[in-house]
């Protein structure tokens, strides 16, 4: 799930219109990111990788 | 004004979504918060700068754990660091400030430590690693400079939380991102 979605879930789309330009645009940034790893991580492995 | 000191732990899980977003959610809903708020003008939103070298370490072990195809691994890791830099960079007017590391930082890390295993010194639970215990330390700087009810330091380390919320005497609150709320005003 995107952070967009995540904000829209929450919010609205009209919440996500609110939004200022700033953080759209950084919201947009991370979610326009390719997959960091091949296949998708689990939490536990995301956990140990703050390790 | 709130100023919320943002550790590694809070900020890496909003860069990289798991399939099994569980507790994960809370802690990118948390993020987006803090961003909503620092669009807003409303909060003032810091990184410790080592924590940057933390973030990146992360992107690191994940991009090339697993693969063997070490160019796109670093073309990929490259782009996570870029937007990392995009989102906290004074240069670029990034929505997070780093917060830079200075000397009495270190000095402080005593008293974190002295008040940690005063208070926690018999549990069986994991202690403060080094980085941490600067976490801390650039908090109480902080909460020094902006006073210590204006200053929150947003964590999804339930150490640094429990240090710094049984000892408000000397530190600022923290907010432990898997249970705790961001506070609007």
């Amino acid at each position: 799930m995107t952070l967009k979605q995540i904000y829209k879930e929450e919010h609205g789309e009209k919440g996500w219109k609110k939004l200022s330009p700033r953080v759209k645009k950084v919201v947009e940034t991370i979610d326009s990111l390719p997959p960091l790893s091949e296949k998708p991580l689990t939490s536990r492995e995301l956990k140990e990788a703050l390790k | 004004m709130r100023h919320f000191l943002i550790d590694a732990s809070a900020l890496v899980p909003a860069f990289i979504p798991v399939k099994d977003p569980g507790l994960t959610l809370r802690v990118r809903l948390a993020v987006l918060k803090l961003l909503e708020l620092g669009g807003q003008r409303r909060a003032n939103l810091y990184v410790p700068n080592f924590c940057m070298a933390e973030c990146s370490k992360v992107f690191a072990k994940v991009a090339y754990r697993g693969t063997k195809d070490h160019v796109r691994a670093t073309s990929i890791y490259r782009s996570y660091v870029g937007a990392l830099l995009n989102v906290v960079s004074r240069a670029n007017k990034g929505l997070i400030r780093s917060y830079e590391l200075t000397r009495p930082h270190l000095v402080d890390v005593e008293d974190v430590f002295e008040l940690e295993y005063a208070r926690f010194g018999n549990e069986k639970h994991g202690f403060l690693s080094g980085l941490d215990a600067l976490v801390i330390a650039m908090g109480r700087d902080l909460a020094n400079i902006h006073g210590k009810d204006n200053v929150l330091i947003v964590t999804k380390d339930k150490q640094i939380a429990q240090v710094c919320n049984h000892s408000r005497h000397a530190f600022p609150g923290a907010i432990y991102v898997l249970d705790d709320p961001i506070p609007d005003r």
